[in-house]
Formats: C-alpha cells, sequence, structure tokens
C-alpha cells in the first residue's frame, strides 16, 4: 500500500520540443496533436515536472510541444509504505521477526529505520522514503526520446538501422529547457538547438533560443506553425477568390484541414477549366476537385458549378502562373479523360448493359447482378402492389429496377467508382427515361453511409432501395455470413442503417418487415438460389440486427437533442419483435417528446409499483361491484377511461396523446396505493385490486415495456457509446 | 528536352550518385519494382545502389491508343538505393532540378500515399510526389518484400516517365512528346497500343492463360528445389503478367481473383527466401568488410 505526499516547488520553466519529419500524412496531424499533449501531459506529472500548460502545433514536417510553467526540479514526494503488522514484525521481546527483516529489505532499507503507523485496523510497520528533487533538465533526458517514442500512429514504417518506428523518418530534434538543450539521442540523431525553415522557401537552419524567437524565426523561413493560423490565412484566401468570382464555397471541413496540414506556408490560388466541362454531370468534375487533387470547387449562388476552383499551394512562387497552369492542366487531363469515357458510354444504351450484368457476380453463392436486379424488381413490385400504387408507379419501379445496376459496367463509374448510380442516372436522362426512374438510379444507393441525411426523395428510389437492401441482407443471412464483431465485409450493416433510415418514411406506414423478408426469401428459391437458411430463421437473425441498427439511428439522431440519447426508452419500444419501423420510431419519438416533463418519472415510478406487485403470470377480471373504497373506485373509473381513449388513439397512432391519457392514470395510482392495501385478508378483495391492476399495466403495454425505463437520476443523463456502423 | 533526354539526365545523376545503371529487364513486368535489381536486392543485409528504366505493363490500362493519357505499355525510370540515405529527399529534389523543376517556383509536394503490392507480399510507406498537382513519382520506403521485413530499409523511387515529359514539353497527349528532335512518341508506341489492346482484351485465350499460369507455377517450383533462385524468379514474374492478362479479359470472378494472387505471392515469397539463403551461402560478397581487405 502506497500513500504519496507531494509538494510544489517551481519557477516556470520553458520547454520546447520539436520532432522534424519527412512529411507525415495531413490526416494523422490532427490526432497526433491531441495525443501528443495528452501524453506529454501526463508523463511530465508522472515524473513530477507537471507543466501549467502544454500545448502542441503542427506542419507537415515538425511536432512541436510548447510546454510553460515547467518546475526547474522534481517536486518532492514523500512516499510512505506499510509492511506487515507489528505483531507479526516483532516477537515478545521486540526483536524484528523474518517478516520485518524481509519487507525493510524489499524496501531497500535497513530494519532499523522501519516506524510503526497507527491505522484503524492497528499498528503496522512502514517506512518513508524521500524522493530525490532532481533538476528537470536531468528527467528530460530521459523523458522526451520516451515521450517521442510513446505516439502511435495508423501505420509506422522504420528508415534506419536504429529500429525506431514513427509515421514517417524523423530528421532533426530541436530540445531546449529555457533556451538550454535538453541533450538526448533519438533514432541516431542528437537534439539540438537549431529549427529548420520551410523546405523550398528558406532551406536552411537557424538556432533557436526562446519561444517568441522561434516563432518569429520560424515565420521569417516561411513556415506558419500554428494549424490555427494557417487555416485563418486559407480561409481569408477562399473567401477572397469566391467573392471575386461572385462564387459560392461550400464549408468543407475535411478538405479544408487537408490542405491546412499539407502546407507549412499556405498560398490559396485560382484555377479554371473550360466551360465545355460543365456538360459533363456536375458530380464528375467535383470528385476530380474534391477527392482526387483536393481543390475547391465554387458555384453560384444556385448551386451550379462554376469553372473554376481554388487550391492551396505551399510556395509562394516567383512564377505562379506556372503553378496555376500546372494544376490546370492536371485536371483538363482528368476531365478529358470522363469526357471520353462519357462519350464512349453513351455508344451503349443502359438496356444494352443491363444485358451483360449476368457476367458480373454479386456473391459466388448469391449468383449475378442480373439476377440481383430481376429480384429487386419483384420484390420492389411485390411491395409496391401490396401498398395500393398503381400501374403507373409499377411500371416505374419496375423499370428503374432493371436499370439500376447497368452503370457498373462503363467506363465512368471504372474510373470514378464513388459514382455509382449518379452516372446510371445521368445516362438514363440522356436516354430519355422517365425522370423519375432516372433519379431512382442515382437514389437507390441513398443514404450511401451513416453520415448521409439524404435518403431518396422519389417514390421509385424508396421502393428501389428498400428491396435493394432487403434482398442483399436475406442472401447474405441466407447463406450464413452476417457481420459479426468488427468483420462485416459486405458492409451489411451500413445497409441495415440505411434501410432503417428510408423505412421511417411515411411511405412505409405499415410495412411489415417480417413478410417483406418472407417475400424477398422466396424470390431468392423462384430463381434458383440456394439459401441455406429458412425464412422463419432469416427473419429470426435480422429482426436483432435491425433493432441495433434502429437503435444506432435513434442515437445518431438524438445526438443533438438536449439530453441526448436513451437507451431505456429506446429499449422500452424495440423490445418487442421489430416488424414496422416507423411505428416503432414513432412510439420513440412520442416517448422522447415527453421525458423530460415534470411528471413523467411519477408515471414510470407509479407505473412500476402497479407492474411489481403482480405475481407473474396472474390473470383475473375486474368485478367492479367488489370495490369498496373510494380510491379504488375512482382508480377503476379512471382506468376505463383510459382504455377507452387509448384504444382510438393506438388506431390513429396518436402516440404523444396516449402517453397523455396513460398520464393521468398517476394520481389515481399514486391515490390508491396510498390508501388500501393491495394484497388484502379478503382474497376476493385481494384478487379483485390485482386484476385492476393487471387491466392498467395491460393498457400501458399496449404502447411499449415501461419497465425498461429508468428514473434514477444518475441514468438520466446517459449517453450510450456510439455503435460501430 | 526530349523523352531520351530526360532519361538521360536522369541516368547521369543517379549514376553520380553511385548507382548500377542497370538495364531493363527482360521479362513483361507490371512495375520496376518486379525487376531482380530491385525486388531480390532489396532482401538481405548487403548496400545495393541502382537505377534503370523499365517497360512496364499494364493490359487492363490499354485504350487502343485513343486516350491521350492511357497506355498499357509505359516507361518507368526506378531507382533504388539501400539502405535509404538521410538526405534522400534532397537527392531526389536535386534530381528534380536537372529536370528543370526548382522547388520554389514549382509547387512540390510530398502526399501521403502508402504503396503495397499483393503479388509480391510487399509494402511499404511514402509519397506520391506532386508536382503543381500532378502525380510525377512513387516514392516509397519498403518495409517488407516477398513477406520479409526488410533490414535495411531501401528507398525505391518511380519516376514516370511519360508524365514528366508531357509536363516538360507542354504537350496533351503522351502521342505527341519528342522522343527525339524528329519522332515522336506516337510514331514509336501508337500501333503497340492500339496492337496490344486488341491483343489484350480481346484475343488471349483465357482457357490456355490459365494452363500455362499452372504450368510456370510448377516450373518455378522446380527450379527452387534445385536451388535456383534467380530462373525460378522469372517464372514467378511470368505468373503474375498472366495473371494481369486474364484480368484484362475480365475473366477472372472476385474470389478467383483472391486465389490467383496468393498463388503468385506465395512464389515472389519461396523465390525471396530462396535468394536470401543463396546470398548467405555466397558469404554476403556486397557487405563491406571490416579490417584489412587486400585489394588486387
Amino acid at each position: 500500500m502506497k500513500r504519496t505526499a507531494t509538494q510544489t516547488d517551481s519557477r516556470g520553466g520553458e520547454l520546447l520540443l520539436e520532432i522534424g519529419t519527412e512529411e507525415i500524412p495531413s490526416r494523422v496531424l490532427p490526432p497526433a496533436l491531441i495525443e501528443l499533449k495528452e501524453k506529454a501531459a501526463r508523463m511530465l506529472s508522472d515524473a513530477r515536472i507537471p507543466a501549467e500548460r502544454v500545448e502542441t502545433f503542427a506542419t507537415p514536417r515538425r511536432l512541436v510541444v510548447r510546454a510553460t510553467g515547467v518546475p526547474t526540479h522534481q517536486t518532492t514526494q514523500v512516499t510512505e509504505v506499510t509492511g506487515p503488522p507489528r505483531s507479526a514484525a516483532y516477537d515478545a521481546e521486540g526483536r524484528p521477526t523474518a517478516a520485518a527483516i524481509g519487507f525493510a529489505k524489499a524496501q531497500g532499507v535497513s530494519v532499523e529505520t522501519l516506524r510503526i503507523k497507527k491505522t484503524e485496523k492497528g499498528d503496522y510497520v512502514s517506512v518513508v522514503q524521500k524522493q530525490p528533487s532532481l533538476p528537470s533538465s536531468r528527467i528530460l533526458k530521459g523523458l522526451l526520446p520516451e515521450l517521442i517514442l510513446s505516439l502511435g500512429f495508423p501505420k509506422m514504417m522504420r528508415w534506419n538501422g536504429q529500429g525506431v518506428r514513427f509515421a514517417r523518418p524523423i530528421r532533426r530534434i530541436l530540445a531546449l529547457l529555457d533556451g538550454r538543450v535538453v541533450p538526448f539521442h533519438l533514432a541516431g540523431l542528437p537534439s539540438g538547438n537549431r529549427s529548420w525553415g520551410h523546405r523550398f522557401m528558406a532551406n536552411r537552419s537557424f538556432p533557436v533560443k526562446s519561444w517568441d524567437g522561434y516563432c518569429r524565426d520560424l515565420k521569417r523561413h516561411h513556415v506558419i506553425l500554428d494549424p490555427a493560423e494557417r487555416e485563418q490565412m486559407i480561409r481569408q484566401g477562399l473567401v477572397k477568390f469566391t467573392q471575386h468570382k461572385r462564387g459560392c464555397l461550400a464549408e468543407d471541413p475535411d478538405l479544408l484541414s487537408q490542405a491546412v496540414f499539407l502546407t507549412e506556408e499556405p498560398v490559396v490560388m485560382l484555377g479554371g477549366f473550360d466551360k465545355k466541362y460543365l456538360d459533363l454531370p456536375p458530380e464528375v468534375p467535383i470528385t476530380v476537385m474534391k477527392e482526387h487533387q483536393g481543390y475547391f470547387p465554387i458555384t453560384k449562388m444556385n448551386g451550379t458549378l462554376l469553372p473554376y476552383f481554388l487550391f492551396v499551394s505551399n510556395v509562394r512562387s516567383k512564377d505562379s502562373g506556372l503553378v496555376r497552369a500546372g494544376n490546370e492542366r492536371v485536371i483538363r487531363a482528368r476531365l478529358e479523360d470522363a469526357r471520353f469515357y462519357f462519350e464512349q458510354d453513351k455508344k451503349q444504351t443502359l438496356n444494352e448493359r443491363a444485358g451483360q450484368l449476368g457476367g458480373i457476380v454479386f456473391h459466388q453463392k448469391l449468383g449475378s447482378v442480373q439476377k440481383k436486379a430481376e429480384r429487386i424488381k419483384e420484390l420492389a413490385g411485390a411491395l409496391l402492389r401490396e401498398s395500393g400504387r398503381g400501374e403507373q408507379e409499377m411500371s416505374r419501379v419496375e423499370k428503374a429496377a432493371l436499370l439500376c445496376k447497368a452503370d457498373l459496367l462503363t467506363g465512368m463509374v471504372r474510373e470514378f467508382p464513388s459514382l455509382q448510380g449518379i452516372v446510371g442516372r445521368e445516362y438514363a436522362r440522356i436516354q430519355g427515361e422517365d425522370p423519375e426512374v432516372a433519379e431512382a438510379i442515382a437514389e437507390h444507393y441513398f443514404p450511401r453511409n451513416a453520415e448521409d441525411q439524404n435518403p431518396p426523395k422519389t417514390l421509385t428510389g424508396k421502393y428501389l432501395t428498400v428491396a435493394d437492401r432487403l434482398d442483399t441482407l436475406v442472401g447474405f443471412f441466407g447463406v450464413d455470413l452476417p457481420p459479426s464483431g468488427s468483420m462485416d465485409p459486405y458492409a451489411l450493416r451500413r445497409q441495415g442503417l440505411g434501410l432503417v433510415h428510408v423505412l421511417l418514411d411515411e411511405t412505409f406506414k405499415g410495412f411489415s418487415f417480417a413478410k417483406a423478408v418472407e417475400k424477398a426469401v422466396g424470390l431468392y428459391q423462384s430463381h434458383s438460389i440456394r439459401l441455406t437458411r429458412d425464412a422463419r430463421a432469416i427473419v429470426a437473425a435480422l429482426q436483432p440486427f435491425m433493432v441495433q441498427r434502429m437503435e444506432t439511428f435513434l442515437n445518431r439522431q438524438s445526438r443533438n437533442l438536449t439530453g441526448g440519447y436513451r437507451a431505456d426508452l429506446a429499449d422500452a419500444v424495440l423490445c418487442r419483435p421489430f416488424d414496422e419501423p416507423l411505428d416503432l420510431y414513432k412510439r420513440f419519438a412520442a416517448l422522447r417528446a415527453i421525458h423530460n416533463q415534470p411528471d413523467f418519472d411519477p408515471l414510470i415510478v407509479a407505473f412500476k409499483r402497479a407492474s411489481r406487485i403482480l405475481p407473474a403470470g396472474f390473470k383475473g377480471t375486474v368485478h367492479p361491484e367488489t370495490f369498496k373504497e373510494p380510491v379504488e373506485k375512482d382508480l377503476y373509473q379512471s382506468f376505463l377511461g383510459a382504455e377507452k381513449q387509448v384504444g382510438g388513439l393506438m388506431m390513429k397512432r396518436d402516440y404523444l396523446q396516449v402517453l397523455q391519457v396513460l398520464s393521468l392514470l398517476r394520481r389515481p395510482i399514486d391515490n390508491f396505493f396510498n390508501a388500501v392495501m393491495v394484497m388484502d385478508k379478503d382474497p376476493e378483495v385481494q384478487k379483485n385490486r390485482l386484476a385492476l391492476l393487471q387491466g392498467i399495466t395491460e393498457l400501458f403495454s399496449r404502447f411499449g415495456d415501461f419497465t425498461r425505463v429508468t428514473v434514477e437520476e444518475q441514468n438520466k443523463k446517459e449517453v450510450k457509446p456510439q455503435k460501430q456502423d | 528536352m526530349t523523352f531520351q533526354e530526360i532519361i538521360s539526365a536522369l541516368q547521369e545523376f543517379w549514376a553520380r550518385q553511385g548507382c548500377v545503371l542497370h538495364q531493363p529487364y527482360d521479362l513483361e513486368v507490371g512495375a520496376g519494382t518486379f525487376h531482380p535489381a530491385t525486388f531480390l536486392r532489396v532482401l538481405g543485409p548487403e548496400p545495393w545502389k541502382t537505377a534503370y528504366v523499365q517497360p512496364t505493363r499494364r493490359p487492363t490500362d490499354g485504350r487502343y491508343g485513343e486516350n491521350p493519357n492511357r497506355l498499357q505499355h509505359y516507361y518507368q525510370y526506378q531507382v533504388i538505393l539501400k539502405p535509404s540515405p538521410e538526405n534522400i529527399q534532397d537527392l531526389y529534389l536535386d534530381s528534380l532540378k536537372k529536370l528543370g523543376f526548382d522547388g520554389r517556383v514549382h509547387d512540390i509536394r510530398f502526399v501521403e500515399d502508402d504503396w503495397e503490392s499483393p503479388t509480391l507480399g510487399a509494402w511499404g510507406l511514402g509519397w506520391e510526389v506532386r508536382l503543381n498537382g500532378m502525380e510525377i513519382t512513387q516514392f516509397t520506403y519498403f518495409q517488407e518484400v516477398g513477406g520479409v521485413e526488410l533490414s535495411p530499409v531501401s528507398v525505391e523511387l518511380t519516376y514516370g516517365l511519360e508524365r514528366l515529359a508531357m509536363y516538360l514539353q507542354g504537350v496533351d497527349s503522351v502521342f505527341d512528346l519528342r522522343w527525339n528532335a524528329t519522332v515522336t512518341y506516337g510514331d514509336v508506341h501508337h500501333q503497340t497500343e492500339i496492337q496490344f489492346s486488341k491483343h489484350n482484351f480481346e484475343l488471349t485465350d483465357p482457357k490456355d492463360i490459365r494452363e500455362v499460369f499452372g504450368r510456370w507455377e510448377s516450373q518455378c517450383k522446380t527450379l527452387l528445389s534445385a536451388g535456383l533462385p534467380l530462373p525460378a524468379y522469372d517464372y514467378c514474374v511470368k505468373t503474375s503478367h498472366l495473371f494481369n492478362l486474364l484480368d484484362a479479359r475480365g475473366a477472372v470472378s472476385v474470389t478467383e481473383r483472391a486465389g490467383l494472387i496468393a498463388r503468385v505471392r506465395d512464389l515472389a515469397k519461396q523465390c525471396a527466401g530462396a535468394y536470401r539463403e543463396s546470398r548467405e551461402k555466397l558469404g554476403h560478397p556486397l557487405l563491406p568488410r571490416s579490417g584489412t581487405r587486400v585489394r588486387s
């Protein structure tokens, strides 16, 4: 057992560490900055030289820690270690026993120095040790290399024979405490007092004494150390050129961060491309600009793309025209490529391509993509028919189903895989398909991921995506390839999450998940693809899977609401077999809407009281004439009134009103429990009262399982950790 | 600068750095990395510096000579430095200066690009080097090759010669490049593109290729058993190209793909192992000798 007392002795010193590297990937720098800051602060304080303040900075070629208020010496530390009880440590004559000698030896002290410590449990021997207070510079010699080596990156590499791993090679180390070098070696390099300028604009080193001088000299050497300052410079440049072109710039944090961490001295520049490339689907130039090149596209106020782009150079070139022309060349070549495929692709219609989908495998065990398209058509058709839609809708959805995968065979999608669906939509428009059919081809991939807030808008798109996703889930679960743990090679969780999202649309009122799954299973059978599990097993496996997706969805959706996500509220409505997501959602939304109201918790408490007292499996009938006490008559009347209303409200799915009506039962229930003993001596009275409570709990359970709702104060703010999707 | 002048400039530069100027390997390869002067020489402890042009075949990239930026046959300029020198980035930038690219005028950037070759059982970390937004070089610190962790670490530079030349000459079509003063790249290679695209996409016989693949695979193993890693490796390289040809026919399903790649990788790993043993038996002749060594 250790007890530690510390004393602070400090006149604050300033620590500066610069890890000079070759270019570290831009996307790993922001998390590295956080890690470096936390670890530096923790390691300093663990070493008893806690800093008052720790800051970190980075450019592609340097990771920097600045710590201020670092004590000149370690804080003194007195440690008391407790050993065996006094009775075991000394014999009757007061001579130390083997236990005492052993303890002293283990602590590295002589047995004479042992002290007696009084505790509540009695007297024990103990050792008091004072840790030496070493100068911080001596501590840092060992601590700084340890700090550098403790950093973890997603991918690490070796570059010389020193066995050190880092994101990219470390080439220089600057380490100063109050202007004096903290000497150490790492990866074959000695630490020193020199920093280095911009790779091209000021490729030389300079000595550093203090933080202020360091920042000033870095600027002179064309390095803006602080990412926030570089971001500011980039933002200003972007705004300037956007206004110059009377354009609009969409906020894009990822793109901005990339530009910030790819430059030491950012220079925003404007480039352009030929207007003729605006004839391409706008997603194509946008993809080229953003994903391939890291450029910022700009649009007109109405959202149409302008033939310009903004990019961030890392050099203040003597001939900026060359830099601009170079970047314009690159985008021109890529757009020309795209145009080439666009023209090539138009030589074949989507229908012709759809006919060739038999050559693309959906999954070895689940047949070709062509077969999949046919199943989508039949499933979407069946679901539509059931919802009572007309012929026109039917023919649209069938057409779109047959064409929706055809763009997989185009040069354009081979070149720009992220544009699948979008490319199909464009070609469908060009070949004169119904606009809704064309739109649905793009939309059947919506929402594309968990962050995507745009599910399909067209009816055709909605049915198409539901059919496609159901078919995929049923297929993979049907051949026993569900996701497990961190393994989800077919991205089924994402498919399921998207399915939940779409099914929450009013279009899918009355949708039955179980029945839809059964239909999808039937289609595999009628297309002679053998699933290894039967429909019932697949439904049983998919239902809990979908419940988890729904929880993920609700969690994400509730993230920005006051009170956050209440897992218990979701649980209360999701505990029944998963069937109609929209209905479950409405119940959850109603609960979420009222759970902050003051009478919500008392209602739950009252309900739980009623529910708890019922013996398991109790069944009884209420005999109104047996009620004697006014409170029980009153509760019965309230119950009858509520029951009558709830029936109609449930039919109308006015769940908020259902909850309001149920809330009215709270007082009568409380009064009832306060005034009567349910377990009355008279068995008839007892049974009658239990029957009443049974009726009430059954009424509640028509909405959900309220026993799962928690009312403890500490659980109220509980935010469930985000599930992986 | 003509296409051949660019090559000459790089040859001269890297020769001065002490590189062995190798010649292209005489087999169809998908990258300069397949050349034994890279794949085999980076294994084991012996130092090694080399530079060479490698004609490279990527059957799926053929466009019948109709696309100004895509070729199924092109040239890489490959440099290997083992161990990787401390000033390698500066050396590389000096080589760009020889081509007329000054980092104070052009925006030269090292952008993350992690390299992996599933067929060679190899991976490394590094960058694609961008010149005013255009990728001109792959810059990789090899970490593992043939499934073996490398020590020392080699650095590989792969220059895209056509891209550099198109930039330098300011042309928009690779076929318009001046090869020398009188002949264009198109004069030399346009027919190559048309004919090989037709061959790669339409006229190979997948059944036949599969059979040959199997034959070369067993030949490789036979040679390995005979203790001849160098010829064995040739057959490994041949299977890799056969796989690429099958791929270009669209004749490889997703599952078969993984299987074929694994078979090539398996050969590559065995060749790598056998090569290391053979160098060890020879006593690593390129390792610097400590103590006195009398030169005759």
